[in-house]
């Protein structure tokens, strides 16, 4: 399996193999593209990455690798966030700023898998709770003015039609 | 690390997943999520209601969606007689719209999306054109299916399928489409009804799991197909699917590496609108025997090389709408000789062709006249084309994002007509801001994130009046005084800024989901 060295934003090396680090359209571009060859010794720089994330990034395209390519959003329906599987459950279990960090790291490899699951998960976090509860869970402070909130009610009665 | 320091583009996706009910209520978190929200809540044109509605501000307007389970509905009931449509997307109590409902005189357009509806009224639904029934209904659809004696398009969940559903679209006159959500699992009465039952529809879509046996296979006069089924299973081909589907004019596989037989689907000569993306295959094959082909959307498709650019060049001249996005195999000169010889073309996607570069446009504004949208985002930048593409007075729609076109180019366009423009990560300055604005009195949407105008800009922008989005994220020399300062005073529907966080200007790929915002079919009607 041929393999190539990844390098994380604080300078740590990870060896990946090809298949897998191809998961991200970022790197796949990379070495298709900008004609980095696969048995370049020289590692890809992440600079938007550090090695703790990028340690987890590529633990989840390993388990991943055999994966189907990700469906295509359907704009027009409710999308789904109740068909996480269970290992990437467990996986996600992590405080938010680690989730967070996940999220900007596979929105910056472009891996829609990661990014995808990511993101509902933290949808989930979101579900169902009032925005006061939503506040204390993440951590949000209300910026809003009594008067600038009762705009926002009344702005709204009627959304402007295209 | 706060949720709040994640870009934009990644709320709105995260915002996406939640329900309609949880993205009105959601608005009141704080001002960037009532800004985000505002975003996905208001685009459908459809009069959104909550409960603290006093008296509607505009008289005519006939589409109302409940977003609210409290909305007072007897405070709706003056207005009830001008309602056409009804949305209820929330968990309303639906025993407390019978009232309203049936004070509705033409009902045209009802959709019980998220509603748990256990009974429906007796009401005339006899001018009712589009149902769409969600999954919590419970009542008898059938019941309420033999009143609409000139219903078009049911959209409805497997699990409310019967023998009267099955009876009503096999014998209905009016029937013209059906959808049918998320089929799951093998009934041998929906098999049936494939097999023999909706032979006489002409527009058709499915959504769930996608096997042989829910294709309309036998359907001689269908028109429109959209399969966006997810759940592949098995060995499945489309073969038999257009063995006879001659009249196909409309064709959408949303299911990513679909096995599709591209020597029948060469069979479809009628087809006017092809979109298959996120696939790979022998599309050559097929599309020399498509010439009526008006749209093709072939983004991220893997085996599009300089023949296929051929094809189309000699094949298909009607061909207006072309988005070939993602494509790696096909050079400049493709795609020079390709615009020659399509007069008609009306939309051109070429984001992320990095084998292309603006040189491939050469002469574009003499032989695509009505180009009205152009994406070229990420397209590497030379000196040849750039004055052409300067010259396409027709534009509309254009995407720059990420090229690194030199200012003087900016000050060089006049695009009288653009709407909307898309500069993000580009090197505009203030002064090119003010002269595309300046000069195309219709401009609706502006993206300049991560680019260097100032606050002076801002305050210019947002007194243009024909301005509502305007997307300033991650705009280091706009100070958050000036924010704060235009927040107060602007008119835009949509302003979406943050203070600049590192991460998201060093973050390339956040343009990857920019893309996904106006989807390519959306930009234009295309009939």
């Amino acid at each position: 399996m041929p393999s190539i060295k990844l390098s994380s934003s604080d300078g740590e090396v990870f060896s990946v193999e090809v298949e897998i680090a191809k998961q991200s359209n970022t790197i796949k571009t990379m070495l298709e593209d900008l004609g980095m060859d696969e048995e370049d010794d020289e590692a890809v720089p992440l600079p938007n990455v550090n090695a703790a994330i990028l340690k987890r990034v590529i633990q989840w395209c390993t388990y991943h690798k055999d994966d189907p390519p990700p469906p295509e959003d359907d704009e027009n329906k409710e999308k789904r966030t109740d068909d996480i599987s269970s290992w990437d459950a467990d996986f996600l279990k992590v405080d938010q700023g680690t989730l967070f960090e996940l999220i900007l790291a596979a929105n910056y490899l472009d891996i829609k898998g990661l990014l995808d699951v990511t993101c509902k998960t933290v949808a989930n976090m979101i579900k169902g709770k009032s925005p006061e509860e939503i506040r204390k869970t993440f951590n949000i402070k209300n910026d809003f003015t009594q008067a600038e909130e009762d705009q926002v009610r009344r702005e709204n009665e009627w959304c402007e039609e295209k | 690390m706060n949720i709040n320091d994640l870009p934009n583009e990644i709320l709105s996706i995260i915002f996406s997943y939640l329900n309609v009910k949880n993205r009105y209520y959601n608005r009141f978190v704080c001002k960037k999520w009532n800004t985000l929200l505002a975003a996905l809540l208001g685009d459908d044109g459809w009069i959104i209601i909550h409960k603290d509605i006093n008296v509607p501000k505009v008289s005519n307007r006939y589409n109302i969606a409940l977003y609210d389970a409290d909305i007072n509905i007897n405070q709706l009931l003056p207005y009830a007689n001008r309602v056409k449509g009804l949305k209820i997307a929330c968990a309303i109590n639906w025993e407390s719209l019978v009232n309203f409902l049936k004070n509705i005189k033409e009902l045209e357009h009802l959709d019980l999306t998220s509603c748990s509806a256990s009974s429906f009224p007796n009401i005339p639904l006899h001018h009712l054109k589009i149902l769409h029934i969600g999954s919590l209904c419970s009542f008898d659809l059938g019941k309420v299916l033999s009143k609409a004696s000139s219903l078009k398009h049911l959209t409805f969940h497997q699990s409310h399928y019967n023998s009267s559903v099955d009876n009503f679209i096999r014998n209905s006159k009016s029937l013209e489409g059906v959808h049918f959500e998320r089929i799951v699992e093998e009934n041998r009465d929906l098999i049936n009804l494939f097999e023999n039952g909706i032979n006489h529809l002409k527009v058709f879509k499915q959504s769930g799991t996608l096997t042989n046996a829910f294709l309309p296979y036998s359907n001689e006069v269908l028109e429109k197909l959209t399969i966006s089924g997810t759940g592949l299973t098995g060995d499945l081909s489309l073969m038999l699917l257009f063995k006879l589907a001659s009249q196909l004019k409309f064709l959408k596989l949303a299911t990513p590496g679909l096995r599709i037989d591209w020597n029948i689907l060469k069979k479809v000569t009628q087809l006017k609108e092809l979109h298959i993306s996120n696939n790979s295959g022998e599309l050559d094959k097929s599309l020399s025997s498509l010439t009526l082909l008006k749209c093709l959307d072939v983004a991220s498709f893997s085996t599009i090389t300089s023949s296929t650019l051929k094809i189309l060049r000699t094949n298909c001249s009607l061909l207006s709408h072309l988005n070939i996005s993602g494509t790696s195999n096909i050079n400049n000169e493709d795609v020079n000789e390709l615009v020659k010889c399509l007069p008609k073309l009306e939309t051109l996607f070429l984001d992320h062709c990095f084998s292309l570069t603006f040189q491939c446009l050469i002469d574009v504004h003499i032989f695509c006249r009505n180009l009205r949208a152009l994406s070229l985002q990420k397209l590497k930048k030379d000196e040849t084309a750039l004055e052409d593409v300067a010259k396409l007075k027709k534009l509309e729609y254009l995407n720059i994002a990420f090229c690194k076109l030199s200012n003087s180019w900016f000050q060089s366009t006049c695009y009288k007509l653009l709407t909307v423009i898309k500069l993000s990560h580009t090197n505009i300055t203030d002064e090119g801001v003010l002269h595309l604005v300046k000069n195309s009195y219709r401009i609706r949407e502006i993206n300049l994130m991560a680019t260097e105008i100032t606050g002076d800009c801002l305050r210019y922008l947002i007194t243009v009046h024909s301005l509502r989005v305007l997307d300033i994220t991650s705009c280091e020399n706009i100070l958050e005084e000036v924010l704060n300062e235009v927040k107060d005073n602007n008119r835009l529907n949509h302003l979406f800024s943050s203070i600049p966080t590192p991460m998201a200007l060093d973050c390339p790929c956040i343009a990857l989901h920019q893309k996904s915002n106006v989807p390519f079919h959306k930009i234009f009607t295309i009939t």
